[in-house]
């Protein structure tokens, strides 16, 4: 992990520079837990705590993987999207993310992304969505930034939809995460 | 009487020569009426088609572009493969667009100009670099600036014709080369901007050119007479037609300019065939021939598409090169001894070779059932009229590559189980669809057996009972309910239950078994049809097929108890829609086959864009899909592994029906979802079943195209438990035999296991499942 993550150091100032990529700058969190795809079966009695059965499955290597490095295809993504969305052209912003998504279809921040393009275009419902399946693309306990934006755009969905107590939920659970 | 009648003898000799005249003359009034009407037709007939919209554009259908980056899987062979396929040329130096030049462990591409769906992109030089089966590196030339992401032109995979299958790209009179247009002026028609529409003395120059070089060098006609031949009349050849034709140029000329008859004639005329496909204009055979925009043709290219026009089969360059050189050289010729061009000019250019684009396009045009989607989606905004005369471009979602290894797997596979099974050559159909897992994108669709075949789309409309591909959505309803949890467990024995018209029905295992109680997981896994009859009704018919609905699937099913164990008929698509829902997460997108639709012009008319719904909740669907991929690992779908390797973590259910009518297999990798579906038209037995048929269908294409392992991502609502298997409850990890299961949060049992050893075993629920209990 230690290798991947110091393998695209080179790419922070870039990212500071231009993209508000926050939800990737954060120091990765430790790996949670340790379910398997399948139910796995303990290590033989006498093997306890063993490093085995602290071992991360596979798939959730490559999630972690999605989660943590700064992906230079949804970087250039997002760096067009929003090029392309301050000079007016709101939907075409949105195909660029989708472009993304259809490349990089589980990376959360071109989900959360595409949420807040959609509450700008007041579409409350279909921003509540995206938000929430960005949400559900993040890891728990990781991408912290990324988790309280997506609860920001939920609760503007909210507010705009005339639910403003759970709007006001979603509120606070996006300054929690920040 | 004899006076009388000599009388009126003498009387109709006086007047039979006024009446003859009295004939003529009406004769000539009428002719001269009748010629005039006849005239006022043509110059109406001339006038309204030259006025209006004058030609029908068929719709552009083209296919996904494909992506290329840095790390992306394509080897060098297979993106030269993609390279030609998009027609461009292998050269030494990359001078024109649409070109390519081969290195070591690189390519230089030089990309053209084009429209995508949602920017232009100008013509650009890159260099992409490969290592191991992937692209290592894209850099613009010649600065060697690095480039994230670039894509390829899309593959124009179809057109929405008119009646007529013509084809043709639009030009303005200033995008053609000026030696085109000499070329032209002086092989067909001299005296084009001296003449009235017909030209006696173009006659006589070609009858006295062609006798002297004793082949036809030169044709009479003006290119007025061309283009009304073209543009309105038949290809009849009369008198009548021929004087009609002069007519009309005569009154075109009186009514137009001649630039403007010169742009019209230039888009009219007819260059060659592609396929079923008519290339007319010279802008389309531009592209068809040179993969260049006309603009940008070189003195050699643009004389051949003049050669064309005498006769575009007999000097098809393709099918007959050194007759297609020999008029190109002699057109050079004409055009030297006339000083449109230097000798300079003239021996550079006849030394040039044709140059052409090689001629393999048209067999990956016949997408049927792909095509017949998009036909049928896009008809719900727009008239049959649009779609074939507006010259709409239309970016679908459909990947060449996926679609076609799924065509071969279909083509290969139907023969082999037809001769397993002993069933009669030809009976056995299928159907297969690929989605991208997210975002709803299909990307291959096969609806039948015989893959090419533009009939019944059995993708679409071959609506038949789903089997256990339903039981999914009954155990996420149970889970979703919180009364249940993977562990529950569940009696599969034997259950009678009255249908709603009093009959009774008693469902069986599909082993004839009896499994006594099992674990909910196992249950689905296994695919146990007591237990999960059993389940179902407790969580309540009616509630799972408001489930199905939420999942995204609009075809109202009956409730009726065996809708438990898919009695209820889907179509293949309705089936994937369903199964894209629980590879997202059970988040709905409707599957889509167009990303947008632009105009001619290249404006954004309609975008199809990515939509999401929350069908169910998280939590409930991590723990179904995690059941599912037991069912692949250790249920009915096991021999996919027999293909895919093991920490693909495939997610999958295999679906039977009664005396195994239909096979089914929806399921699921990190990046595909695929649904496939084996049965007969007249609905009788396959003697497959899912497992046997569709699964090893399924696996076939996915061991190609799946590349990414399943990455289920555990929601904030589901904790993983140690259990003992003994007894299904809490247990520490390093207790001998437990194992892991997700539970939502506060339905994990509460109760802890007194840690049991190997050797005081005792004989448990666990232990009946493996075989201990008489079934």
């Amino acid at each position: 992990m230690i290798y991947r993550t110091t393998g695209y150091l080179f790419l922070l100032p870039l990212l500071s520079g231009c993209v508000d990529l926050s939800p990737y700058q954060q120091i990765p969190a430790p790996v949670e837990g340790n379910y398997p795809s399948v139910y796995r079966q303990s290590a033989p009695a006498g093997n306890v705590n063993s490093q085995a059965a602290k071992v991360t499955p596979h798939h959730e290597v490559y999630e972690e993987k999605r989660a943590t490095v700064i992906d230079p295809v949804v970087l250039a993504l997002v760096n067009e999207s929003k090029a392309t969305e301050q000079r007016g052209g709101i939907s075409s912003a949105i195909s660029t993310l989708e472009r993304g998504v259809r490349i990089r279809p589980r990376d959360p921040l071109l989900w959360g992304r595409l949420a807040k393009l959609r509450l700008q275009q007041d579409k409350p419902v279909l921003a509540e969505n995206l938000a929430r399946k960005s949400l559900a693309l993040i890891k728990s306990g990781t991408n912290r930034p990324l988790q309280s934006s997506n609860w920001l755009v939920i609760a503007g969905a909210l507010k705009q939809q005339g639910k403003i107590k759970e709007a006001n939920l979603a509120s606070q659970k996006a300054k929690i995460l920040k | 009487m004899a006076k009388s009648r000599k009388r009126k003898k003498k009387n109709r000799a006086k007047k039979q020569p006024h009446s003859l005249k009295k004939f003529v003359f009406w004769l000539i009034i009428i002719s001269l009426f009748s010629l005039l009407t006849w005239v006022g037709y043509l110059d109406y007939t001339v006038q309204r088609q030259f006025e209006g919209k004058r030609w029908s554009l068929p719709a552009q259908v083209y296919a996904a572009s494909q992506e290329l980056y840095a790390g992306a899987e394509l080897s060098k062979g297979v993106l030269v493969a993609q390279l030609e396929q998009l027609r461009y040329r292998k050269k030494a130096s990359l001078e024109q667009p649409a070109s390519y030049r081969l290195r070591r462990s690189s390519i230089d591409l030089y990309l053209r100009d084009f429209q995508f769906g949602d920017k232009y992109r100008t013509a650009q030089k890159v260099r992409v670099s490969f290592s191991g089966g992937h692209i290592s590196s894209i850099i613009k030339l010649p600065i060697g600036q690095s480039l994230p992401l670039l894509r390829l032109d899309p593959v124009l995979i179809g057109n929405f014709y008119p009646k007529q299958r013509e084809d043709r790209v639009l030009l303005q009179l200033n995008q053609v080369p000026s030696s085109l247009i000499q070329a032209l002026i002086l092989t067909e028609d001299r005296d084009f901007y001296e003449h009235s529409g017909v030209s006696p003395k173009g006659i006589a120059r070609a009858l006295w050119a062609n006798l002297r070089s004793g082949k036809i060098v030169q044709g009479g006609s003006t290119l007025t007479q061309q283009l009304v031949k073209n543009f309105y009349l038949s290809s009849e050849r009369s008198l009548v037609r021929k004087i009609t034709e002069a007519l009309m140029a005569l009154i075109l000329e009186v009514h137009y300019e001649k630039d403007e008859i010169l742009e019209a004639y230039l888009n009219e005329i007819y260059l060659g065939q592609d396929g079923r496909r008519a290339v007319h204009g010279f802008g389309l055979a531009s592209e068809q021939y040179f993969s260049q925009k006309i603009e940008k043709l070189s003195l050699h290219q643009s004389t051949l598409l003049v050669a064309l026009v005498r006769g575009p089969s007999y000097y098809n360059p393709v099918k007959h090169p050194k007759r297609a050189k020999d008029r190109r050289n002699r057109i050079l010729k004409l055009m030297q001894e006339q000083g449109a061009i230097s000798a300079k000019e003239y021996q550079s250019a006849i030394k040039k070779p044709l140059d052409i684009t090689g001629s393999k396009q048209s067999p990956d045009r016949l997408f049927p059932a792909f095509m017949d989607l998009v036909r049928r989606q896009l008809l719900q905004e727009y008239k049959n009229e649009d779609l074939t005369s507006e010259g709409l471009r239309i970016f679908t979602t459909l990947d060449p590559a996926i679609q076609k290894e799924t065509e071969r797997v279909v083509k290969r596979r139907i023969p082999q189980f037809e001769k397993a099974k002993k069933l009669t050559a030809g009976l056995l159909q299928s159907a297969a669809i690929v989605t991208r897992r997210e975002g709803g994108e299909v990307v291959a669709m096969v609806g039948g057996a015989r893959v090419k075949y533009a009939g019944f789309n059995r993708a679409l409309d071959a609506v038949r009972p789903v089997g256990s591909l339903i039981k999914p959505v009954v155990y996420l309803r149970a889970l979703a309910s919180k009364k249940y949890t993977v562990n529950t467990l569940i009696d599969d024995a034997p259950i009678s239950l009255k249908n709603s018209d009093g009959s009774i029905w008693s469902p069986k295992n599909y082993d004839k078994k009896l499994h006594g109680e099992v674990p909910l997981h196992t249950a689905l896994a296994h695919s146990y049809n007591l237990a999960s009859v059993r389940l179902g009704m407790d969580v309540g018919v009616d509630n799972v097929l408001e489930m199905v609905k939420k999942m995204g699937v609009r075809r109202p099913l009956k409730s009726f108890p065996s809708a438990l164990l898919g009695a209820s008929a889907l179509s293949p698509f309705e089936v994937a829609q369903l199964y894209q829902t629980f590879a997202g997460d059970c988040f709905v997108t409707p599957l889509r086959s167009i990303q947008v639709v632009l105009s001619s012009q290249g404006e954004s008319l309609q975008r199809y864009p990515l939509t999401v719904r929350q069908a169910a909740d998280p939590a409930a669907c991590y723990i179904t899909n995690t059941i599912m991929q037991e069912a692949v690992s250790e249920g009915t779908g096991r021999s996919a592994y027999r293909w895919l390797a093991d920490d693909m973590n495939l997610v999958g259910k295999t679906g039977t029906t009664n005396d195994l009518r239909d096979s089914w297999f929806a399921g699921y990798t990190g990046d595909y979802l695929s649904v496939v579906w084996l049965g007969r038209d007249d609905n009788k037995p396959t003697r497959l079943t899912g497992a046997s048929g569709a699964l090893q269908l399924w696996s076939e294409v996915m061991r190609t195209i799946g590349r990414q392992p399943v990455g289920l991502i555990k929601p904030e609502g589901v904790e993983y438990f140690w259990i003992d298997s003994e007894n299904g409850l809490l247990a520490d990890e390093s207790c001998f035999g437990v194992k892991q299961f997700p539970f939502i949060k506060g339905t994990e049992p509460s109760q802890l296991s007194s840690c049991s050893s190997p050797g005081n075993r005792v004989k448990s629920w666990f232990g009946r499942v493996l075989g201990d209990q008489p079934h």
